[in-house]
Parts: structure tokens; sequence; C-alpha cells
């Protein structure tokens, strides 16, 4: 009957508009929900299996506004993004750690050369020993700040790459738990939910910050994820869990990686160089040795470092047989303690005299500058071992008493120096305090000697091997370590430990209070020595962690402007227009209207067609 | 036809907002710290030139207290040695009364007193030459590359002393010398050969043809003293460079700051202004 079907076919256009009112509705509800997709309801007119004629309308389906293609942009550029933010976040703290270029450690740097500076010029006045020490306290604390700030970076680095790889792991069980809801839609025989296929995309484009992902996206709607290093993420319906130690290619947990490996990292004291021996040798109390070998490698003499200026107490006797000396690691001269050396020894009977030498290791090889007896009256004379090869000819080159600074009275070369570590392979006496004694009278050229566990070769410096590994902190450690080195080789003693006490330990006596100053100046002469590499280097980090930091918020505003591009073309998209909705409800609403008034006209008619009854 | 989505226009005016509000603060900052460049990133370029600047500043600081310590060294070792030359040449006015033979034995003996009182006075102010110089050659950087002294070379103390010993043994009465063999004056200058010898000790001493000579240690001293001036002129002027340049570098111009927080916080105001007026529109107004 015609009325009848009007009022089905009425019917079904009341129900279809509703629901496509509460699609509308549900676009302005969400209309900044972040990540929403404008959802639309597909109309059209039922049909009924192999029939003709009208049979009203119904809603499709209901989709969203999508494009893959722009999601794959979102994805990718927030992985880069992501990576620069996070990047940003602590090469920002780091920059702001290191403060204004003149300022900070740099400062507490040119405060110390400045307090040695004033030691040179006038060693004789104790007032700047005092300063001195308060300048090498200012840097050691200032460093001390810096390294317990960079290691709280650090720390947080660590703490929040777990947080990450933790949230990868939830953002994986979701992602499984949406494509098991996407198959049960697909596989009723329906379509996959918009709102599922939302979800989908926010977790995988929250998953893209967190790392570069691989994305493949299945015919039914569901995705499989892995890493692009290779480790699966998401396999169908089921996740899998991302190891912590699994490096990060990109996004946040790549730009963790990059930091912890790079940027926080820093040289440890047990990592192989320069930088470990000069750990070694300014934390070790006794044991390290100085072996010295020609350019093919060849062993020549081993001499124990003498670590300060305390004599020793030991019979004449020993005093033969004292295997002692003297080498020193780049330009900076050392003081050296020499008890009747067999190395250097002293001419005539002067077992117990003190020789306080001085020598330097550099590129022209190794050279003495002084020898400088106690005994006044001993002439000192160096006797080299057998096998030292020396750029001039006698065995024996005597030596004045408190020579002029400044020009090496002996130039051996050439050399290169390792640091090697044994443990008394000789069954040496161990006289205690690092001193060993032999027995006999024996040759105490070693180059025949075996050397047990040679442990580090040392060729390189402290700071190149530092600067080498790029990472702010470890070049700081660079700068600070061979500041300890310095003191420790002008003064004799850490910066832990040094007081005015060592530096009073210069003042030796009845060496007569002349050569006293002379050494003290010598002492503050050497560090000065190295001070254009220290600001060299400052200069560099300076400059270095600004650059890194403006590069990459150079990067970061670029990817933030092909970001906002994108987001601008996802919206034009998937985003809601409220003009669209508003008029898309005027259109629903007539769509209402008239599907109520064809109920209204036939009822009507078939109230009409009763009324004739 | 573009779309535009409701929360395009949010984003935008977010975007926009922070941004502009973080330029406004970067103006700030820069306008209460009166510097450019308060961290590297800053200017990474100038940041190292800065401490590079500002290091170099510091070298200049302590050339100045070298250089002050040298001055009032050289001042004194300039002095000191100019009042020995003043005594000498009255050890020479003296020295040719004495060589005179028309003065008496009585007359020479009290111009030996005199003599000796001289030489009490020289040998005071080698003393004085000879303090702080530590028996080393003591020098101290001024500017870079450039040493002076901060006290008599070990050499000039060791002339200076050999002088003393040597007017000593010309001047002073000696007992010892009656027992010698063969036996010499007890009073050296109780004969006129014995001021003859001390009048050519003296000249010796004041000759200008003698590098040990007190005469020319004191001209050598003075001249070095001299360039203090010198030094300190030139690096004034190249102070004041550097402090210009790391100005110019580290500092803010607080007009151009000013003008930009002005055009800053407007763009903001505006920025804000319009989102005002942009965030009522919408169909739905129009259908109430």
């Amino acid at each position: 009957m015609a009325g009848i079907s009007a009022l089905n076919i009425a019917s079904t256009a009341l129900a279809a508009t509703r629901t496509a009112m509460d699609i509308s509705a549900n676009n302005v509800a969400n209309a900044s929900t972040p990540g929403y997709s404008r959802q639309r309801a597909i109309i059209g007119d039922l049909v009924k299996g192999g029939g003709a004629g009208a049979n009203g309308v119904g809603i499709e389906s209901i989709r969203r506004n999508a494009s893959e293609l722009i999601e794959r942009q979102r994805r990718t550029t927030s992985t880069s993004l992501a990576q620069a933010q996070s990047l940003g976040g602590y090469l920002g703290s780091i920059d702001s750690l290191m403060g204004a270029p003149d300022e900070g450690i740099a400062k507490a740097l040119n405060g110390f050369y400045s307090s040695v500076n004033d030691i040179a010029r006038e060693p004789e006045n104790r007032a700047y020993r005092a300063g001195l020490l308060n300048s090498i306290s200012l840097v050691k604390d200032i460093y001390a700040q810096l390294d317990t700030r960079l290691g709280g970076l650090r720390d947080n680095a660590i703490a929040e790459r777990s947080g990450v790889v933790a949230r990868i792991n939830q953002i994986s069980e979701a992602l499984a738990g949406t494509n098991t809801g996407i198959e049960l839609n697909v596989g009723s025989g329906g379509e996959a939910s918009p709102t599922l296929l939302d979800q989908r995309d926010n977790l995988l484009l929250e998953l893209s910050k967190l790392n570069d992902v691989e994305v493949n996206i299945q015919n039914n709607g569901t995705v499989n994820v892995k890493t692009m290093t290779g480790a699966n993420l998401v396999t169908g319906t089921s996740a899998s869990i991302l190891a912590a130690t699994e490096i990060g290619s990109g996004g946040t947990l790549g730009a963790l990686d990059k930091l912890l490996k790079g940027e926080l990292a820093t040289v440890t004291p047990t990592a192989s160089g320069r930088l470990a021996a000069l750990n070694t040798l300014t934390t070790a109390s006794s044991n390290e040795f100085f072996e010295v070998t020609d350019a093919t490698g060849q062993r020549l003499y081993t001499r124990k470092l003498s670590v300060g200026l305390n004599p020793l107490d030991l019979s004449a006797a020993e005093h033969q047989n004292i295997v002692i000396g003297s080498a020193v690691a780049d330009n900076v001269q050392q003081r050296v303690s020499l008890i009747s050396p067999e190395g250097y020894t002293v001419s005539g009977a002067v077992a117990g005299a003190r020789i306080t030498a001085t020598a330097r290791f550099d590129t022209l090889g190794f050279s003495v500058d002084s020898v400088e007896s106690t005994d006044t009256s001993v002439t000192p004379s160096v006797n080299y071992p057998a096998g030292t090869v020396r750029t001039s000819s006698p065995a024996t080159t005597p030596i004045a008493k408190s020579p002029s600074l400044g020009t090496p009275v002996e130039t051996v070369q050439p050399y290169q120096l390792y640091v090697v570590r044994f443990n008394n392979p000789r069954g040496l006496t161990d006289l205690g305090n690092g001193y060993f004694a032999e027995t006999s009278n024996a040759d105490k050229d070693y180059s025949q000697s075996p050397v047990t566990n040679p442990v580090t070769v040392a060729e390189s410096g402290a700071r190149e091997a530092a600067f080498q590994t790029s990472s702010t902190w470890a070049r700081l450690r660079g700068v600070y370590e061979g500041f300890k080195s310095d003191v420790f080789r002008a003064f004799g003693s850490t910066v832990d430990n040094l007081t005015t006490a060592d530096l009073s330990e210069f003042e030796l006596p009845g060496a007569g209070g002349v050569t006293d100053y002379q050494l003290v100046a010598r002492a503050a002469n050497g560090l000065l020595a190295g001070r254009s590499r220290t600001e060299a280097d400052m200069t560099r980090i300076t400059g270095e962690v600004g650059q890194r930091k403006v590069s990459n918020d150079a990067i970061t505003k670029t990817l933030t402007s092909m970001s906002t591009q994108i987001e601008s073309e996802r919206a034009q998209v998937s985003g809601v227009s409220m003009d669209e909705e508003a008029l898309d409800l005027v259109r629903l609403q007539q769509a209402f209207a008239g599907a109520a008034k064809v109920v209204q006209v036939a009822n009507k008619m078939f109230d009409d067609l009763m009324a004739s009854i | 036809m573009t779309r535009v989505a409701f929360d395009n226009t949010y984003r935008t005016a977010t975007d926009q907002l922070g941004l502009a509000a973080s330029r406004l603060q970067n103006s700030q900052e820069q306008l209460g710290s009166g510097r450019r460049v308060t961290k590297s990133s800053d200017d990474p370029i100038a940041a190292p030139k800065i401490l590079q600047l500002s290091t170099s500043m510091v070298h200049m600081d302590e050339y100045d207290h070298n250089l002050n310590f040298a001055e009032e060294r050289l001042s004194k070792l300039t002095d000191h040695l100019s009042r020995i030359g003043d005594m000498l040449n009255n050890l020479k006015e003296l020295s040719v009364q004495g060589s005179n033979g028309t003065y008496s034995a009585q007359d020479r003996a009290a111009m030996r007193t005199t003599a000796e009182s001289t030489l009490d006075l020289i040998n005071g102010f080698i003393a004085a030459v000879g303090e702080g110089a530590l028996g080393v050659d003591r020098t101290t950087v001024v500017s870079d590359g450039t040493k002076m002294p901060i006290s008599l070379t070990a050499t000039d103390l060791a002339a200076l002393n050999t002088l003393s010993n040597d007017l000593g043994k010309l001047i002073r009465q000696n007992p010892a010398n009656a027992t010698a063999s063969p036996p010499s004056p007890v009073d050296p200058l109780s004969t006129v050969a014995g001021w003859n010898s001390l009048l050519t000790k003296v000249n010796a001493e004041m000759a200008l043809t003698s590098d040990s000579g007190a005469l020319v240690m004191s001209v050598r001293y003075g001249a070095q003293y001299q360039q203090v001036d010198k030094i300190r002129e030139t690096r004034g002027a190249l102070r004041l460079d550097t402090e210009r340049i790391v100005s110019n570098l580290r500092d803010a111009d607080m007009g151009s700051v000013a003008i930009a927080l002005a055009r800053d916080q407007s763009v903001l105001q505006a920025l804000q202004a319009s989102f005002a007026k942009i965030q009522g529109m919408s169909l739905f107004s129009f259908l109430r």
C-alpha cells in the first residue's frame, strides 16, 4: 500500500538523518580533539534484493576523512622533530650550564693562571701561595659543580630513556589491541571503525615521536610495526617487548641514545690512552714506572716516577742500588728527586745527597734541564744507561750547579714515551714509599729485561683524546684533567691535597734560599707554559657548545615549520570545519523536516482514508 | 577549495603567540642584563671570540701587575745605582785631591775617613740593589713576548760586589798588611800612590766603555725603566680597543633592544586582538 510505503520510507529517512546529525554533532564535539578525523555518514537508498521501486534511505557506512600519505608524512616529520626537540632541551641545559663565554670555569681558569703569574713574578711572596690555593680551589669547585650538573643531565637522560622504552612497549600493546578491534570489525563483514583507525594513527604518531619505526599497513587496516634496526614491535594482534638495551634510531629515544653516547658521555678513568695514564699517575701511590724506548720500540730503560720531594732515609748501600729516575710527558717541566741513582749518578761519594732534576719529554726527545744537588760540595753529573741514544757523545755530562733557567743542558732523542705498569717484576726489595732496591750493582739498563703485563701505551694527549669524543662533558674533563696533571707536575701534589706546606717544600733546607725560589718560579713558569693550550681548549668548547645548540635550533625550526604545514594539510583533509558542520546540520534539519512532512502527509492520507470508510 | 578546520585557527594563533612571547622575552632579557650574549648559543660565532678577548684582557691585567712591579723595582734599582754613581763621583773628587802631593798626611787621613764613609754608603746601596735578586736573573713578562728585569742580574750583582771588595782593599786600613811579605801599607790611602790607585779604579768604574761599570749599569737599567711608560701607553690603547670590540660583541645595543621590545610588544598585542576577533566568527553565531 502506497501510504504505508511512504511511511516506511519516511521513517528510514528520519533514522538516517538522525544518525547523520549524530555524526555531525560528534564532529562538532570533537572539533578540538587532537588526532580526531572528521567523520561523515555515507547515505544511500535502500534497495531490496532483485526488486525495483522505492525502498527508502539508509546509512551505508561511516567513514573518516583521512589521507594515508599525510599520516605518513606526519610520522616521518614527528620522528625528526621529536629528536631535534629532545636534543635541543639537553643542549640548551648544557649551554645554560656553561653560562656566558667569559664567566664560569673559563674565568676561574684565568684566575688560576693569574695567581700562577703572581708566583712566577714574586716567588718570595708567600701571600701569593694562599692566593694560588684559593684559585685552584675555585677551579675545582666550579668544575665539580659542572661535573655534577652534567652528571645530573645524564641521569635524567637515562631515566627518561627508561620511560621512553616503557612507553614504546605500552604503545605496542595498545596497537596490538587496536589491530584486534579492526580485525573484528572487518571480520564481521563491516569496515574498520573510524574511531579505531584514528586511535591507530594517533598511537603510530606517538610511537614515531619516540623512535624511528617502519609501519606497514595491511589491507584490512591493521598495522605491523618494527624499529629501523629490525626489532619487531607489533605483528598483527601481538606485541613484542622492546629490549631496554635496544638502540634508538631516531625520535626521542634516538636523541637520548645520541646524547648518552656522545654529548653526555665522559671518558672514564679506566679508558685507555694518555688520560688513563694521567689518572693513574695522579692517583697511584707507587709502582708507576716510565719506560723509555727508542723509535723502533726497543726498550731502553725504565724509570720510576718520583712523586713529590719527600727525602728518603736510605742507607748508603741502598743508594747504590736504587732504581729511580725521571721522565716527563709533554712540555711541562717536572721536579724529580733523585738519590744516588744509577741512571743519573752523582760523581764522588755523595750517598745521601738529594738531587733535584728537572727534565722534560717533548717532540724533540728527552731533555734534562738541570740537575741540582743539595750537597754543595758536589758537582752533579749525568750518566746515561747503556743503550741510550744521545745527541752528544760523552757518557758523562758534567752539569754545573744551579744552572741558569731555560736552556736544556742535554737532549736525548729520538724516543717515544710509553707508560707501563708492572708490579716489581724483577723482585726488587720494596723499600716502601714506592721505591725499590736491588741487591746487586748490576747494570740498570733494562732494555733486554722482560716487563710483565704492560697495560697501557700512551701516545696521544689526554685532551686530544677527550676532544676526539666530541662530547662537551668529556672535553671539559679533558681540560680539568690537564689542569690537575699540570698542577701535580709543577708542585708534586694533587689539587685535592695541595697545601701551602707543599709549596714550601721548595724551600729545601741546606740548599740555600736562592735556589728554592728559583724552583718555585720554575714550577710556576712550567704551568704558564701550558696555559695557551688550556685557553685554546676552552675557546673551542665555548664555540662548539653554542654552535651545536644553534644548529639544532635551526633544524628544529625547519622541522617545526614542516610539521605545522603538514598539520595544516591534515586539518584541511581531516579537521572539523564548524561552518561545514553548521551547513550540514541545516541540510539535515531540512531533510529531517521533509521526511517528517512525508510522515505527516501520509498520516493525513491514512486518516482521510479511514474517515471515508 | 581549502577547508578551514576549526582548530587550525587556534593552532596558528597559539604558535604565533608563542613565537611573539619568546621574542619579547629575549628582548626583555637583553634589556635586563645589558648583554646580547648571555650564553654561547646567543651567538656561537661571537662567543669564542668574546672568551678569547676577555682572556687577553686578563693577560693585560697580569702584564699590568708585572709592569707595576717591574717599574717599582727598576725605579729603586736606577735610583740606587744612580746614588752609587754619585758616591763614585764623590770618591773621584776626593781621589783627585788625595793624589795631589800638596796635602799633609793629616789631611789625607781626614780624606780617608770621608772615603770610608762614602764606601759605607756605596755598600749600603749595593746591599739595597741586591735585595730580591735571589741569585738569579729575575724577569717578568710585561707584554706578549717582552720581558723586563725585576732585579739586578747575577752578573751585575757580582760586579758590584767585586767593586765593593776592590774599593775596600783600596780604602780601608788593614793591619794584616803590615805582616805581609813583602809588607804593604796598613793604610793604603796614606800615600799619594794609594790615592792614585783609587782614582784609577774609580775612573775605570765610571768609564762608559765598561759594561760592568756602575755608571753603564745605571744607564742600562734606567733605559729599561724608561720603557715602562711606553709599554703602558701602548697597552692602554690596546686595552681600549679590546674592550670596545668585546663590548660590541657582547653587550646589547640598548637603543635597538628597546625598539625591538616595543615592536615585539606591539606584535604580541596585535596577535592577541586579532585572535580575539577571529575566534568568535562561526556560522553557528548566525544561526541563533
